[in-house]
């Protein structure tokens, strides 16, 4: 406690010290949240325990000439989610002239499109996969590079509310580079190796795992179209055995013109396939897997509505083929279509032959596409939308539709099979009285139909939000289902909100009644929200 | 121990170095450019905003920040608008931004280096720096009727003052 305040002090002394002074720009932003009330937890919700958290977040920047210096004072205990924690959560020190920076604590990273290397922060998620050490770029006209050394100290999400938590450390260096051959066309590569030390079943026991990662890539760029490509292969090894050798392929390509855009994506990850009779197939957290310090593209459409978020298809970077395709189409300064369609399947089918318990491959399409056959656990999503604006463009009526087909396949236990076909229709209003006053109304109608039982469930969530800009909004969320298996038999959920600012710098909300939870998922990583029924409030601030 | 040193080093660091502008970062463009920050002070005031396909808000705050580029490009004003879009949908930003033929300069922060240099929190999330690089506003949040409060405080800071209230009258 008292090493935690003289810390606190510390920096605090630092950063009024510096706000004095002459050419020191300083930025603070800090993050409150309070709720208490009871949260169902479980793995079916089962279970109402009683729920109070305090979260608070502040983030320090200070700029001096060419340096900036950087660090976070956290106190969540006990915390909405995640893991509690009271201290300096982050610290970092960058310099910057030029062409040239480096930096050393905490970082983040991206190369090329994340098949190797893609370092970053989603508090929403909790997930932080940022690495300790020194980080340095360079980048010219024509050419860039960077290389990052560190050590990296993760915590699996899926895993943060099962005790014990899975942490596993990793030691990393990567670099990257990019050449600009023609002005049309640059070229890249980078490199990845990694140390791990990840937990087994047995507690005081780690598999350490080496990991060699290359990739290349590639971009041609147009003033009318943009394509990449991107190749990454990943070699993994367990004590001195060479136990794994995975790839990923992802490409993209673009095309707009006036008023209309298409974008066309691919996916072939297989970067630890394993064959169904492998003793580890069903061990999700098998060392051989993609590592959490990579993060490609997903590749198909992840929505911001509520219920277009409730059944996520869940990327298998491990062994999954797939595309997408989006376009929009601007008919004229009111309306707008949006459409998109994405598709995924994993690489191969297999079916069990029961008398000789022998696998056979089944030969359901071309392992490079993705295929609709169930014993490839398929998946497809069909979206579009009209955006229609009216009142110089302050107000706007949006209407969509969305299919979703998935199948999860159950090579020993067919039956069980996982069918699911989910349709939602979203309608959103939004309607500016004058240059204060507005209304923002949303209507989300699912239909959720699970087979082989042929189920159907709906679920209808209704929300209304006034503002009175610039300082106050307020309004209500209700949700209602038939489905009979939410937790404590729950078929209505009501929350009222409002917010408040004071003035640009300060944001309170307060948000008081019932919540369904549900998962959150950004760019494939998922985290399930425990319902929560009680008050919770936010302060968000800047200096 | 470690973090005390940390501190002294930058103390030390920045009363050495410190001359001149502080805040300062390299972003690609949707073209592929570099666009470095410092570059670009000294004209007037910089409006910086983050925002991402996936994000209604943001959405709408683009179409008032292409309004006000338009308006107080030639008074000195400089617009960059930030994209917070992770890799996943990267490569729908250029089509996005040609159909909605926004001339707003672009720059792509997938990773949110900048974003969490600056601060951000949650987008949209805005920044209003002087023509030398300090910050005078920040704002998280977008409501219809907003655009009058950011227009008033970037006509503030413009080398000559035009505010919209004025032109209207002649």
């Amino acid at each position: 406690m008292k090493y935690f305040f003289s810390r606190i002090i510390l920096a605090f002394f630092f950063a009024t010290t510096f706000s004095f002074a002459q050419n020191i720009t300083t930025s603070v932003s800090n993050a409150l949240r309070y709720g208490t009330g009871k949260e169902n937890v479980g793995e079916a919700g089962q279970f109402e325990i009683t729920k109070e958290y305090l979260d608070n977040i502040s983030d320090v920047r200070l700029f001096a000439s060419n340096f900036t210096l950087g660090f976070r004072l956290e106190m969540s205990n006990p915390p909405e989610f995640g893991i509690p924690f009271r201290g300096l959560r982050k610290k970092y020190i960058e310099f910057q002239k030029e062409n040239f920076s480096v930096r050393a604590g905490d970082s983040y990273a991206l190369f090329g499109r994340g098949l190797t290397l893609n370092l970053f922060e989603n508090r929403t998620l909790a997930f932080d996969n940022s690495v300790e050490g020194i980080r340095a770029t360079y980048r010219k006209k024509n050419f860039s590079a960077a290389i990052l050394g560190g050590d990296i100290h993760f915590v699996e999400p899926s895993t943060i509310l099962i005790p014990p938590l899975r942490k596993e450390n990793y030691q990393l260096r990567a670099a990257t580079t990019e050449v600009n051959i023609l002005k049309q066309f640059s070229l890249g590569t980078s490199y990845t190796w990694a140390k791990g030390f990840l937990p087994t079943f047995i507690p005081e026991i780690n598999d350490t795992i080496i990991a060699n990662i290359p990739e290349v890539f590639a971009s041609l760029r147009f003033p009318f179209a943009d394509a990449f490509v991107s190749f990454a292969e990943k070699k993994t090894r367990i004590g001195n055995v060479d136990s794994a050798v995975g790839s990923a392929l992802y490409l993209a390509f673009s095309h707009s013109g006036k008023q209309y855009g298409i974008t066309m994506e691919y996916k072939n990850y297989h970067f630890d396939i394993v064959h169904p009779f492998n003793p580890s197939f069903s061990n999700i957290f098998r060392p051989t897997r993609m590592l959490p310090f990579q993060n490609p593209p997903t590749v198909h459409k992840e929505h911001s509505l509520t219920l277009l978020t409730r059944y996520p298809h869940l990327v298998n970077f491990n062994d999954e083929v797939g595309l997408q395709l989006d376009g929009f189409f601007a008919l004229n300064s009111t309306v707008t279509l949006n459409g998109n369609f994405s598709m995924a399947s994993k690489h191969s089918a297999y079916e069990i032959n029961w008398n000789n318990f022998q696998l056979k491959k089944l030969s359901r399409g071309k392992s490079w596409l993705p295929s609709l056959a169930k014993e490839r656990s398929p998946f497809w999503e069909l979206y579009f939308d009209v955006d229609y604006f009216f009142k110089g463009e302050d107000s706007y009526v949006k209407i969509g539709y969305d299919r979703r087909n998935e199948i999860v396949y159950e090579i020993f236990a067919v039956e069980h099979e996982q069918y699911q076909r989910i349709t939602v229709v979203p309608f959103i209003v939004q309607y500016t009285f004058d240059e204060i006053w507005s209304t923002k109304i949303s209507s989300e109608q699912q239909w959720l139909n699970k087979f082989p039982t042929k189920k159907r469930y709906f679920t209808q969530l209704i929300s209304m939000q006034i503002s009175r800009s610039p300082d106050i909004s307020f309004g209500f969320r209700y949700e209602f289902t038939n489905s009979p298996n939410e937790p404590m038999k729950k078929k209505n959920w009501l929350v009222f909100e409002c917010g408040y600012r004071i003035g640009t710098s300060h944001t309170l909300t307060f948000a008081y009644g019932s919540e369904r939870g549900g998962q959150v998922c950004s760019n494939g990583i998922c985290r399930t929200v425990n319902p929560f029924n009680g008050a919770r409030f936010s302060m968000a601030s800047h200096f | 121990m470690k973090l005390n040193i940390f501190f002294l080093i930058f103390f030390l660091s920045s009363i050495t170095f410190s001359q001149e502008s502080t805040i300062d970062f390299t972003l690609k463009n949707i073209e592929n450019e570099d666009i470095i920050f410092s570059e670009h002070l000294g004209n007037g005031p910089i409006y910086i905003s983050f925002w991402a396909l996936w994000c209604e808000p943001c959405k709408a705050e683009m179409k008032i920040l292409q309004k006000l580029f338009e308006k107080y490009h030639t008074d000195g004003l400089t617009v960059f608008a930030i994209n917070r879009d992770t890799p996943k949908s990267l490569a729908k930003v250029k089509a996005y931004v040609s159909s909605q033929e926004y001339s707003v300069p672009i720059l792509l922060d997938p990773n949110a280096e900048v974003f969490e240099k600056l601060n951000g929190q949650a987008i949209p999330y805005s920044v209003l720096l002087d023509a030398k690089g300090n910050i005078v506003k920040t704002r998280t949040g977008f409501l219809p009727g907003n655009e009058k409060n950011i227009e008033d405080d970037i006509v503030k800071l413009l080398p000559e003052k035009k505010s919209l209230n004025d032109e209207d009258s002649h």
